[in-house]
C-alpha cells in the first residue's frame, strides 16, 4: 500500500516537472523550429509547432550576408580576449586571496563582492567619456576592457572558492620543496584546478559573447559590431523576418549551450557556492 | 581560513612575500581601479555638472541637478516603476525558482538532466531572449496570440508591448523567465543541505508533513532566502537589457525604469551631467540593499565554514 502511493507520487512529481520544463523551454523550441520553417510557414496565422518541410534556407540566406560572418567573427574575437585577460588576472588575484596572509586582505574580499554586484547602467556613463577621451570609441578594446569590469569580479570569486577546496597539503609540500609562489600557482595549483579554469573560462567567454549595453553604446560602425547588435542590425535591415533572425539566434546561442553542457556542473557548483558565502 | 601558517615558514622573509602579494594582486587592482573604482568617481564627479555628451566644454554647477531631479516627475515615475518592477519580478522568480527547487529536491533518474535543462534560460543572450519572446508575442503570426485566440480566450489578437495595461506582462514574463534559475539552484541547495536526520526524529516524534516543513524546512531556508531576495532585488532593480529590447520604455512611457530613464537622459537628451546624478540615486539604493546583505551575511554567520 505504502509503495504504491510512493509510487504515484513519483509518477505525479515527475509528470508535473515534465509539463513545467516544457512550457519553460517553449520559447526555444518555438524559435528553433521557426528557423527551419520556410518563409511561407513562418508568415502564417496558423502556426504549427513543427515545420511541415524542413528547410536550411534561413540558414543559407544568413550567411550569404557580408555582415553575419563578420559580427560572429568580432564576438569571438573580444570574447576569447575578455576570457583571456579574466583567466590570468583572476587566478593570481584569487591565488593570493586564498594562500597567501596580508592586512586588508577581508577589506579586499568585501570590495570585490561588492563590485561582483555593480550594476552595468551605472558604469556605462563614466566608461563611455573615458573611452571617448582615449580615443577608442568604436574599438574591440573598448569592449574586452569594458567587458573586464563584470568578468574580473566574477571570475575572482568563482576560483577563488575553487581554491579553496583544494587540499593544503599540496600546497604546502610544493613550498617546502622551494617552489616560489609563482611556480605553486602554475605548477600545483592550475593544474588540479582544471575543470574550475574552464568553467572561469567559459563563463567570461559567454559573457563578452551575449553583452548587449556596452557593445550597443560603444561601437558605432557596422565593422566593429558584435553578434548581439548584430542582430538588432538584422531587425532593421531584413523587414523582420522572423526566419531569419531565429536562424541568427540559434547560431548565436549554440556555442553559449555546448559551452555550458561542457562545463554544467563546475559552473552550477561554483554559482552556488559563490552567491551564498562571504 | 587555516593556510596562514604557510607564510610563517622562516625560509621566506617578510619582504619577499610584501613584494610577492603586491605581485599577485597588481593586475587585478590596476584593471578594478581602471574600469571600475576611477569611472565610479568620475560619475560622481560628472554628476555636479552641466555636461553634455561629446562635447567638452562644460562647468560645475554644484548640487543643481540634484535640485532638478527631485522636482523631475519623470525621475519619481521611473523609480515607482523600478520599485513595481522589482517587486513583480522578484515575487514571480522566487515563487517558480522554490516550486522548482521542491520538485527536485528528490532522487529520481533524471534529476539532473532536468535541473541542466532549466538552468538554461539563465545563460540566454539577453538580445536572443527579447527577440524570442517578441516572436512569440507578435499579433499576426506569434504563438501566444494563436493559442489564445484558438481557444476564445481572447476574441481579437492583442500586441502584448504595443499596449500600457499588457505591457507589463509582457516585460515581467521574459525577466522572470531568465531570473528563476538562479533562485532554483541556490533554494536546491539550500534543501539538500537540511540534515536528513532531522525529518526522521520529526517522524518518529509523530510529526506529519506539514508540520516537519514548518519546522524543519522552512527555517532551515531563511538564510537562502534572504540572500536570494536581496541579490534579485539588486540585479533586477538595476537590469537593463529586456525591458529595453522589449519595449524601450513605452508604450507611453508606461514601462520607463528608472535604468532606462538614465539611459535616455545621457544617450538620446545627451544631458550626461543630469544623467549621472540619476545614476547617483541609483548607486544610493543599490547601496543601502547591498549592506543590508552583508549584515545579514555577517549576523548570521551560516554560511561561513
Amino acid at each position: 500500500m505504502k509503495n504504491k502511493s510512493g509510487f504515484w507520487n513519483k509518477a505525479i512529481r515527475l509528470l508535473l516537472l515534465m509539463i513545467i520544463t516544457y512550457i519553460l523551454l517553449f520559447p526555444m523550441t518555438v524559435a528553433l523550429f521557426t528557423s527551419l520553417k520556410p518563409p511561407g510557414e513562418v508568415i502564417t496565422a496558423t502556426p504549427s509547432l513543427l515545420p511541415h518541410n524542413f528547410t536550411l534556407q534561413n540558414y543559407r540566406v544568413l550567411f550569404s550576408l557580408r555582415e553575419f560572418p563578420r559580427y560572429l567573427w568580432n564576438s569571438l574575437l573580444v570574447s576569447c580576449y575578455t576570457a583571456l585577460i579574466s583567466i590570468l588576472v583572476s587566478s593570481l588575484a584569487a591565488y593570493a586571496l586564498v594562500w597567501m596572509n596580508f592586512t586588508g586582505k577581508r577589506t579586499i574580499v568585501k570590495a570585490i563582492f561588492f563590485t561582483y554586484m555593480f550594476p552595468q547602467i551605472l558604469l556605462v556613463l563614466p566608461l563611455f567619456l573615458m573611452c571617448y577621451e582615449l580615443n577608442l570609441i568604436d574599438t574591440k578594446m573598448a569592449l574586452v576592457l569594458t567587458y573586464l569590469s563584470f568578468s574580473l569580479p566574477f571570475c575572482v570569486w568563482m576560483l577563488k572558492s575553487f581554491f579553496e577546496s583544494i587540499p593544503e597539503e599540496l600546497v604546502e609540500a610544493a613550498m617546502l620543496d622551494g617552489c616560489t609562489y609563482l611556480q605553486c600557482l602554475f605548477k600545483v595549483v592550475l593544474p588540479v584546478s582544471i575543470p574550475a579554469v574552464t568553467a572561469v573560462l567559459v563563463f567570461s567567454f559567454v559573457l563578452g559573447w551575449s553583452e548587449y549595453l556596452f557593445a550597443n553604446t560603444l561601437i558605432i560602425s557596422d565593422t566593429n559590431r558584435t553578434i548581439a547588435i548584430g542582430l538588432q542590425t538584422l531587425i532593421g535591415y531584413y523587414r523582420v523576418d522572423y526566419g531569419l533572425l531565429t536562424a541568427a539566434s540559434v547560431v548565436m546561442t549554440l556555442p553559449v549551450l555546448l559551452f555550458f553542457v561542457s562545463v554544467q556542473k563546475y559552473f552550477i557548483e561554483g554559482l552556488v557556492i559563490g552567491s551564498v558565502k562571504e | 581560513m587555516a593556510k596562514m601558517h604557510l607564510i610563517n615558514s622562516k625560509s621566506i622573509s617578510i619582504f619577499k612575500i610584501r613584494g610577492q602579494v603586491l605581485l599577485f594582486l597588481l593586475p587585478a587592482f590596476t584593471a578594478i581601479i581602471f574600469v571600475m573604482a576611477y569611472p565610479l568617481i568620475k560619475g560622481m564627479d560628472i554628476s555636479f555638472t552641466n555636461r553634455l555628451l561629446t562635447y567638452d566644454k562644460y562647468s560645475y554647477i554644484g548640487i543643481q541637478n540634484f535640485l532638478a531631479m527631485f522636482s523631475d516627475k519623470f525621475f519619481w515615475y521611473s523609480l515607482g516603476n523600478s520599485i513595481k518592477l522589482t517587486f513583480l519580478a522578484v515575487a514571480g522568480t522566487l515563487l517558480l525558482g522554490f516550486g522548482l527547487a521542491v520538485l527536485l529536491n528528490h532522487q529520481f533518474v533524471f534529476r539532473d538532466i532536468f535541473r541542466g535543462a532549466l538552468f538554461i534560460p539563465w545563460v540566454m543572450p539577453s538580445m536572443v531572449t527579447a527577440l524570442m519572446f517578441r516572436w512569440l508575442y507578435n499579433d499576426f503570426y506569434g504563438y501566444v496570440n494563436y493559442m489564445l485566440t484558438k481557444y476564445h480566450l481572447i476574441a481579437q489578437p492583442v500586441n502584448l508591448l504595443a499596449d500600457p495595461q499588457l505591457a507589463w506582462t509582457g516585460v515581467l514574463l521574459p525577466i522572470i523567465w531568465c531570473n528563476y534559475p538562479f533562485v532554483m539552484l541556490v533554494f536546491l541547495a539550500a534543501l539538500q543541505s537540511i540534515d536528513k536526520n532531522l525529518y526522521e526524529a520529526a517522524h518518529i516524534d509523530g510529526a506529519n508533513r506539514l508540520q516537519a516543513f514548518w519546522f524543519i524546512t522552512f527555517p532551515g531556508l531563511i538564510p537562502a532566502f534572504v540572500i536570494v531576495i536581496i541579490l534579485e532585488i539588486i540585479w533586477t532593480f538595476a537590469s537593463f537589457d529586456l525591458v529595453f529590447l522589449l519595449t524601450r520604455g513605452g508604450p507611453a512611457d508606461s514601462t520607463l525604469t528608472l535604468s532606462l530613464y538614465i539611459y535616455k537622459q545621457a544617450f538620446e537628451a545627451k544631458l550626461l551631467g543630469y544623467a549621472s546624478a540619476l545614476g547617483a540615486a541609483l548607486f544610493l539604493i543599490l547601496f543601502i540593499v547591498t549592506m543590508m546583505y552583508f549584515s545579514f551575511v555577517r549576523r548570521t554567520g551560516v554560511y561561513e565554514k
